[in-house]
């Protein structure tokens, strides 16, 4: 750690967990700084064994997993600071929604007014209709039990935020407003760690990645950066302008550029492992030469085409 | 358009963990309100309602029928069964309803959540067995002054056998994942055999204590004859003693050994 | 709407019919219940239940089949035992507890963890009707009840056939088969109405369970507490009945002298006035009309059919309850 780089809120080292035969984590290590990161994986990865281990709820086999500096199995005091977003849909069925998270909140050394108000400021951040807080919470659909265990995770507003596929439930509409409740506890000082499926969701909400593919991890950093690795895949750029063609010519014969294709008119497709300086040759050649460029993107520096190329190969 | 977050707490203003008691009194508070809205109750007051009734239809003034009453269905079914029910599953039961995570996320020790479920069960488990018992004396034709020493022996005998078998049962609930298997096997196989066999064999139940309890005091012994089998009842202080023993060691392990488990539910997705 | 995907094709297959249907259902239920203590509990309860009449029988014939003697020899009075129509009458009445203690641990969490899990949506959202689901998890419990009652009893009776084997032997025995397998019938249609009907009351398995073990003892110990059961008067009178069986000198008077020592300690019997509360217990019932099967005299405290009207009544109850409880959706208000 340089100076003046923040302490890492999480830190993993040699972290493993095993339930029989079956590895569930294998030798996994990464530290996680202030922000919102984002912990993504296929099914069966690992992603939520890794959580249950950061919140204390299961102990790893080998290695050492810090929460703020602390180890969090059996440690109550830590857990004063941390919330946890549990990936079960399971809640306290014969209790109405503002009731289950204020009884959370006492358990949390919190007054009853206090609980109560800070319970109904979750729930309405969360974006639970107050019209069904009357309600057992028996009676809720999928969507509103989502966005009840995600109040009881938030209300005390923790440093530390473990989500587990905090969106699964959620309409559109309920994943933008989820997005900016955690963009807005973050600007908070809240560091978040949410693992997802919903991958062009979790690119909308950090670009701050751990990728976990069969127990181990796979990549740590933004997506740029690990794109940027992936030497094996080059990347591809794509250029809309009215002569593609002559363009392809001239980018071929310029460095770095390993491919150029025309799938389509006005359309080019060019593969590079230099994609900085590609960019830098297209916009110089559009220039030079003229062309009209509308549009000029990559569709692979993404979240899925990192996803992609690092579990399928 | 949804509301701000709640504001942020500086880490100085953060409240602190509540108290040991505090905790446990909160989750024991908890359990008891889901327990009174469940089926459960329902269940439960089936289940108690059985002597009193049976005291109700015989209409029988003769002790003996009352002392069969108590002495082949309070003390050796009822009493264990509503252990066995509220205490075997106490932390497995909710780790796979998925609820025991919010409980172990709050700031507050596992043995605390332990203890609260505890004495909710035990709350529950003596009103449950006083009002049956408290009901068959109502009912019972017996004339229930005559026979006040013998009352008075059952109230202890309920008193104690409740936090006894509790104590059993919640420890197994708590070191093994089918601690409901176990404590049946313990309560209805185990103590049936050492109720036959004669000897000091019967030491090993907790059903020969309670016996002991009550045999004494009652007007006529025969129907408490057949757990006695070569070994005749305890002094009074032996079986208070014992029982009070059983509970309060069974809890104590319970409350070490639950901090050091995890408690999965069993379709875990990593 | 038209299925666009070009590669898709309806099954044209064959379709399976009903009671192969029910058949898996059964099938599958029983696989997930091949645990290593389930095996164990089978093999205790074989132990434990007919570990006296094993004993008897093999005591009788052994000295035949190792030592080139006749069936019997010195053991005359085992054989005599061995030889009593009460012979596997009472042994399938002892195997009764065993029968309900499978039957639950097999079925008991079958419709309590179907309704929980909302597995039954998948069961009769497939051509599978409520019948096939019903006959199919009676099958899953039924297999170990007869597995616990008939086997023994049919093995024991190969074997004394072995030895045995007159025209004689089996005219005097030529109801044991039919009337064994009638009384695992019974059982089977007992135990699993019971344990399912309670299962699809309970919604989780552990609770079924308790459910089924608090109305199993509580039933039996009310019917103890009302109607105690026949005791012997003295340890001296028990002696001289024993040994009225060993002084006998001929068959029938060994015959005789065993009738006399079952029907003094007759377990369904009882001296009391409320005798026919003994009816309330559901293995003494069971156990009555066990009796009727193997053409046994029934205690008075019996009388005609109406352990048969409980028996059979409490079942068709609970198979009811279990139909209304197995539907595909819940209305949920």
């Amino acid at each position: 750690m340089t100076a003046g780089e923040e302490a890492p809120v999480l830190e993993v080292r040699g972290l493993s967990r095993w339930y029989g035969p079956v590895i569930a984590l294998n030798a996994v290590n990464f530290a996680v700084r202030p922000g919102i990161t984002a912990l993504v994986g296929p099914n069966g990865a690992g992603k939520s064994t890794l959580l249950q281990v950061l919140t204390g709820e299961i102990r790893p086999s080998q290695g050492r997993a810090l929460v703020l500096g602390e180890d969090p199995w059996n440690n109550p005091a830590l857990a004063r600071r941390v919330g946890n977003c549990p990936q079960q849909d399971a809640l306290y069925e014969d209790m109405d929604a503002p009731s289950f998270v204020a009884y959370l909140m006492r358990l949390r050394g919190f007054g009853a007014a206090a609980a109560r108000s800070r319970a109904e400021a979750a729930l309405a951040a969360a974006g639970l209709d107050p019209a069904a807080w009357g309600r057992r919470v028996a009676g809720y659909s999928k969507g509103m039990r989502q966005r009840v265990r995600i109040a009881q995770a938030v209300a005390h507003s923790p440093e530390v935020l473990f989500l587990d596929e905090p969106l699964t439930g959620l309409d559109p509409v309920g994943r933008r407003e989820m997005r900016n409740l955690l963009r807005a506890l973050a600007e908070g000082g809240t560091s978040i760690l949410v693992s997802s499926h919903v991958l062009h969701e979790v690119e909308g909400t950090t670009d701050r990645i751990l990728l976990l593919h069969r127990a181990r991890l796979l990549a740590e950093g933004t997506v740029s950066e690990i794109r940027s690795l992936l030497d094996r895949h080059p990347h591809s750029i794509e250029v809309a302008c009215d002569r593609p063609r002559e363009m392809a010519a001239h980018l071929m014969a310029g460095a770095g550029v390993e491919s150029v294709a025309v799938p389509e008119e006005g359309l080019l497709v060019a593969r590079t492992r230099t994609p900085q300086e590609t960019y830098a040759h297209i916009v110089r050649l559009a220039a030079e030469g003229g062309y009209a460029v509308t549009r000029l993107s990559s569709p692979d520096d993404n979240l899925e085409a990192v996803f992609r190329y690092l579990v399928h190969g | 358009m949804t509301a701000p977050p709640p504001p942020p707490i500086l880490p100085a203003d953060r409240p602190p963990a509540p108290a040991f008691a505090e905790a446990a009194g909160q989750v024991m508070a908890r359990q008891i309100r889901s327990a009174v809205r469940g089926k459960r109750l329902l269940a439960a007051v089936l289940l108690a309602a059985v002597a009193p009734l049976l005291a109700a239809l015989l209409r029988d003034p003769d002790p003996v029928t009352l002392e069969a009453i108590v002495g082949l269905l309070v003390l050796p079914f009822l009493v264990p069964l509503v252990a066995v029910s509220l205490g075997s599953g106490l932390l497995y039961d909710e780790a796979e309803e998925g609820t025991l995570t919010f409980l172990f996320s709050a700031p507050v020790p596992r043995s605390a959540v332990v203890l609260g479920k505890w004495s909710a069960a035990l709350a529950a488990g003596w009103a449950v067995a006083f009002a049956a018992l408290g009901a068959t004396f109502l009912l019972t034709s017996v004339d229930t002054g005559a026979i006040r020493p013998f009352v008075k022996a059952c109230w202890l005998a309920v008193l104690l056998g409740v936090p006894a078998y509790l104590g059993v049962f919640v420890l197994l609930g708590t070191i093994f994942r089918r601690g409901f298997f176990a404590g049946l096997i313990y309560a209805f196989g185990f103590e049936l055999v050492l109720s036959f066999v004669p000897g000091a064999a019967k030491r090993l139940s907790l059903g020969f204590f309670l016996h002991s309890l009550v045999e004494p005091h009652a007007p006529d012994r025969e129907p408490f004859e057949p757990f006695f089998l070569g070994l005749p009842p305890d002094p009074e202080g032996v079986c208070i003693g014992v029982l009070l023993g059983v509970a309060l060691i069974t809890m104590a392990a319970a409350l070490l050994v639950a901090p050091h488990k995890e408690f999965q539910a069993r379709n875990v997705q990593g | 709407m038209p299925i666009l995907e070009q590669g898709y094709e309806p099954y044209r297959g064959p379709v399976r019919t009903g009671g192969s249907r029910a058949l898996s259902i059964a099938v599958n239920a029983l696989r997930r219940n091949r645990r290593w203590w389930v095996i164990a509990l089978l093999l205790l309860s074989w132990l434990f239940g007919s570990v006296k009449e094993y004993f008897m029988v093999f005591v009788c014939y052994a000295p035949s089949a190792f030592f080139r003697q006749a069936p019997g020899g010195d053991a005359a009075w085992l054989t005599a035992l061995a030889n009593h129509p009460n012979f596997y009458s009472d042994m399938m009445a002892t195997q009764t507890f065993w029968a309900i203690v499978m039957g639950a641990l097999v079925g008991a969490g079958e419709i309590a963890e179907d309704l929980r899990t909302g597995a039954l949506v998948f069961y009769l959202g497939r051509p599978v009707t409520r019948l096939d689901y019903v006959l199919g998890k009676a099958l899953a419990v039924s297999v170990p009840v007869v597995l616990v009652t008939v086997l023994p009893v049919a093995v024991l009776f190969a074997a004394q056939a072995l030895f045995e084997g007159t025209w004689t032997w089996f005219g005097d025995h030529a109801r044991v088969l039919p009337a064994a397998a009638a009384y695992g019938l019974l059982l089977s249609f007992f135990v699993s109405g019971f344990v399912l009907g309670v299962s699809a009351v309970a919604r989780r398995r552990r609770w079924a369970t308790v459910s089924i073990v608090a109305v199993l003892l509580s039933l039996g110990l009310v019917a103890a507490v009302l109607a105690p059961s026949r005791e012997w008067t003295s340890h001296r009178e028990q002696r001289e009945a024993r040994d009225r069986i060993l002084d006998a000198k001929t068959p029938e008077e060994r015959k005789a002298a065993y009738q006399r020592l079952s029907d003094a300690v007759d377990p369904l019997g009882s001296p009391s006035a409320r005798a026919e509360w003994r009816a309330l217990s559901p293995s003494a019932s069971l156990a009555a009309a066990g009796r009727d099967l193997f053409g046994r005299p029934v205690p008075s405290n019996f009388p005609g059919i109406r352990h048969w009207i409980l028996v059979l009544g409490a079942a068709a109850g609970l198979f009811g309850v279990l139909w209304r409880r197995v539907r595909a959706v819940e209305i949920v208000a």
